[in-house]
């Protein structure tokens, strides 16, 4: 396939080769963060952000006691693969990681399952069979979304009061739901596919759960959640730490983005310099590939501006961004890591209020009481039928209420 | 198909879809229903006491003229007892500010309301004209907005008023969170989203009834009021954040139209995320509305809502940022002294470095103070109006008289 590096060496700078300016000995064929290296500094660079993670990760995750000798390794993660560039670059990395301590006689730093949500309720086998011969260290999965729909960890019946069973398939809910836009589908999914990665990770006693976020995509998901209301809960979706997993957060799994310091379009780069190149694993379908790899400005033509979700809104204004001002991106992720995780209701003695019925992110009840206040009863009372009977019955998060009944 | 009747008299033909929750409603229906829900929001968050004196920062935009018109309506209607007078800034802008104080001056008589114009030749010796002149079209916004802060603040003091009210609506409010969220700037964003600005230790407060108003609903009534107000942008009109978070506020309501308030629901509740920030400021807990100190800076610097701050802002800033990423990666602690001084720079990137006495609070956590020279609250010693008059003065030429 045609794999090009991003040129950014133009023809008349070539017949003079432009020196690294890192390495000040191999030619210059790529731009990062303003500096033209070569390839063997972009990758190490690449390559750097993501081990300086995977040791804090390490230390984060305690190594079970050890045993003398050749033991089995210690750690054990999931990693969530969407198939797309991130995900896939960042196993390819892990893959590269447990190699290198394997080349030094060490034992693999760390087990990993690897897991891809399909939203096809039977998905094909087939699907992972590129990846599981490319990195045979590591153990595959495929699940269908839908299984999300069956865990205990949502309450259906304060999301679909009328309806006594769980919905069995996502067009089932989509069709229930009195929600039902694009962005109400895209959160949705995104949720679900967040629980079903969660209940996975706990049930294989992994000790973290890895996402391919990208800096890019947290300052798009920084956006995105404001923009969907879901403030709030914003530190827990972006930071590295632990998540509640199960029905009453009685178990916490570790979420972690390695990720985290590279920008999307470095990845993207990153995909056509391995070798073989990373881009031949990558359906080239992928939606999030196509629209960052396409031809300069590459944006899918839009049919209808009401039928993209808050997030596709999002990775098209960032995509922009991200080409013109990366350090603007990169401060939007690093400022809003700062937020600090807190847990609304405890001041008045009331304990904690618990955590919201489908994405079990902690309730806001002190921003709930006076979001009352200051818009009156009576704001949603038009789009809905009365307020008495709104579904979710307090036991629904701002942003869930939204994507849910509107 | 049959016309549907609106969904709140169910009499009435509906004729509007509302912007922001495509409710069908009434010519009537709308009207009442918005002035209801600005009444809320003035009742809920304690605006005002009876007998207040209230100052309309008037522009003779749509904000501000909904604005006076609504709490004239409302003011009479639930018996608010306020004392309304309209206060204009005369920026000296030709061709656009003479244009719409006209409007402002035909507004005073509709309403009723005693009208006072400060301008900023008679409050600064300079209109924005003149500053145009002198340092061109680029970033002469940053003055504007700066100007016009401390004009509507001085202005309401000349008439011995406590309480500027200005038409900033929901539009405003959400696109300054995701400016400051764009900007990095977290301890704007704990501020930006209070309804009411200044406490009681401040001279003037500030506050913006049509905060959940949505802007598509300020034209629709100012439409159907046969409102009179001037629809011109400023001609100085920059190119910044602010453009940018603007236009990503209108994608994203086409795509869900509660996005708006979401986002300003964000905004207020991530203010309690803020580190160092009070996660505590409810307002309904029968105590008065929580005020924001007023630290040089508001949301919608002008009256036609675009940015204050200079074109290329954003590419500056980059620029900036990707020095500070440069000068950290060097590992001596020069090199950080370097970054960290960079750093307090481009928080204040419009202040001239000023040795004072409370140096040591600029990286930490802003202390309110007064302008030595005008005596206008300030966290410097010299406040920003005061610095940028100076810059100005330098290169005025000496007029021989």
């Amino acid at each position: 396939m045609d794999s090009n590096p991003v040129p950014a060496v133009s023809p008349t700078q070539q017949q003079s080769i432009v020196k690294c300016k890192k390495c000040h000995t191999n030619e210059a064929t790529l731009l990062s963060r303003a500096q033209l290296v070569c390839r063997n500094c972009f990758t190490k660079f690449i390559t750097t952000k993501c081990v300086k993670q995977i040791g804090i990760l390490g230390k984060e995750t305690k190594p079970a006691p050890s045993r003398e000798g050749t033991g089995p390794p210690s750690r054990k993660y999931l990693l969530g693969l969407s198939l797309g560039p991130s995900s896939t670059t960042l196993l390819h990395l892990l893959h590269e990681n447990v190699e290198y301590q394997l080349a030094k006689g060490n034992n693999a730093p760390f087990d990993l399952i690897v897991v891809h949500i399909s939203s096809s309720s039977s998905p094909e086998a087939t699907i992972l069979e590129k990846y599981q011969t490319r990195y045979p260290h590591f153990s595959f999965q495929t699940h269908p979304l839908s299984e999300a729909l069956a865990l205990p960890a949502i309450n259906w019946q304060y999301i679909l009061p009328s309806s006594s069973s769980a919905p069995q398939t996502l067009e089932e809910l989509f069709t229930i739901l009195p929600s039902n836009s694009q962005a109400s589908r895209a959160d949705i999914t995104n949720l679900l596919t967040r629980h079903l990665l969660l209940s996975l990770a706990v049930s294989t006693n992994a000790q973290a759960l890895l996402l391919g976020h990208s800096t890019t995509a947290i300052a798009e998901l920084t956006l995105s959640e404001a923009a969907k209301g879901r403030g709030f809960s914003l530190p827990w979706q972006i930071n590295d730490g632990l998540f509640n997993a199960g029905e009453d957060g009685e178990k916490k799994m570790l979420v972690f983005h390695p990720l985290r310091d590279i920008l999307r379009k470095e990845i993207v780069t990153y995909t056509t310099l391995t070798s073989p190149p990373l881009t031949d694993l990558i359906p080239q379908d992928d939606p999030s590939f196509d629209s960052i790899n396409g031809n300069g400005n590459g944006q899918k033509s839009v049919v209808s501006h009401k039928d993209l979700s808050i997030e596709e809104v999002m990775s098209r204004y960032f995509a922009d961004v991200e080409e013109n001002y990366p350090s603007v991106v990169a401060n939007v992720a690093r400022t809003a890591g700062k937020l600090v995780r807190l847990v609304s209701g405890n001041e008045d003695g009331k304990g904690e209020q618990g955590s919201c019925a489908l994405c079990r992110m902690p309730m806001d009840g002190e921003g709930d009481e006076r979001w009352r206040g200051e818009l009156g009863p009576d704001e949603t009372a038009l789009t809905t039928t009365t307020t008495s009977t709104r579904p979710g019955g307090g036991k629904l998060c701002y942003g869930c209420e939204r994507s849910t009944v509107g | 198909m049959a016309p549907s009747l609106c969904a709140i008299c169910r009499t009435e033909r509906a004729l509007i879809k509302r912007p922001k929750n495509y409710a069908k409603l009434c010519k009537a229906c709308f009207i009442k229903v918005f002035e209801d829900e600005v009444h809320h929001t003035i009742t809920s968050s304690q605006l005002f006491h009876p007998g207040e004196k209230v100052a309309i920062g008037a522009s003779g935009g749509k904000d501000s003229t909904v604005l006076a018109s609504v709490l004239k309506t409302l003011n009479k209607r639930h018996g608010y007892g306020l004392d309304l007078v309209l206060l204009s800034i005369d920026e000296g802008i030709k061709g656009y500010r003479d244009d719409s104080l006209e409007t402002v001056k035909r507004n005073a008589l509709q309403y009723e309301m005693p009208l006072k114009v400060v301008g900023y030749d008679e409050l600064y010796g300079w209109t924005m004209d003149q500053v145009v002149e002198t340092i061109g079209k680029k970033g002469n916004c940053t003055y504007c907005g700066v100007f016009r802060r401390q004009a509507l603040d001085r202005g309401a003091k000349m008439l011995g008023i406590k309480h500027v009210v200005t038409g900033h609506n929901a539009d405003d409010v959400a696109e300054t969170v995701l400016m400051n969220l764009l900007r990095g700037d977290l301890s704007r964003l704990s501020r930006s989203t209070s309804i009411v600005t200044g406490d009681d230790r401040s001279e003037v407060k500030r506050s913006k009834p049509l905060k959940y108003s949505y802007e598509k609903e300020i034209v629709l009534y100012a439409h159907h009021k046969k409102l009179d107000y001037f629809s011109t942008e400023c001609i100085y009109s920059p190119e910044a954040f602010r453009g940018s978070a603007r236009s990503l506020i209108k994608q994203l309501e086409r795509v869900r139209p509660s996005a708006i308030l979401d986002i300003v629901r964000s905004g207020e509740d991530m203010a309690r995320l803020v580190p160092g920030e009070s996660p505590s400021s409810c307002a309904c807990k029968r105590q008065k509305t929580p005020a924001a100190p007023v630290v040089e800076d508001d949301i919608g610097g002008c009256g036609s809502s675009n940015g204050r701050t200079p074109g290329g802002e954003m590419a500056a800033m980059d620029k900036q940022l990707r020095e500070n990423e440069e000068h950290s990666g060097l590992e001596t602690d020069i090199a950080k002294t370097i970054s960290e001084n960079k750093q307090a720079e481009m928080e204040k990137p419009k202040e001239l470095p000023i040795r004072s006495a409370n140096a040591a609070s600029k990286g930490g956590r802003q202390t309110l103070g007064n302008c030595k020279r005008c005596g206008y609250m300030s966290s410097q010693d010299i406040c920003q109006a005061c610095t940028l008059l100076e810059g100005l003065n330098k290169n005025r030429p000496q007029i021989q008289i």
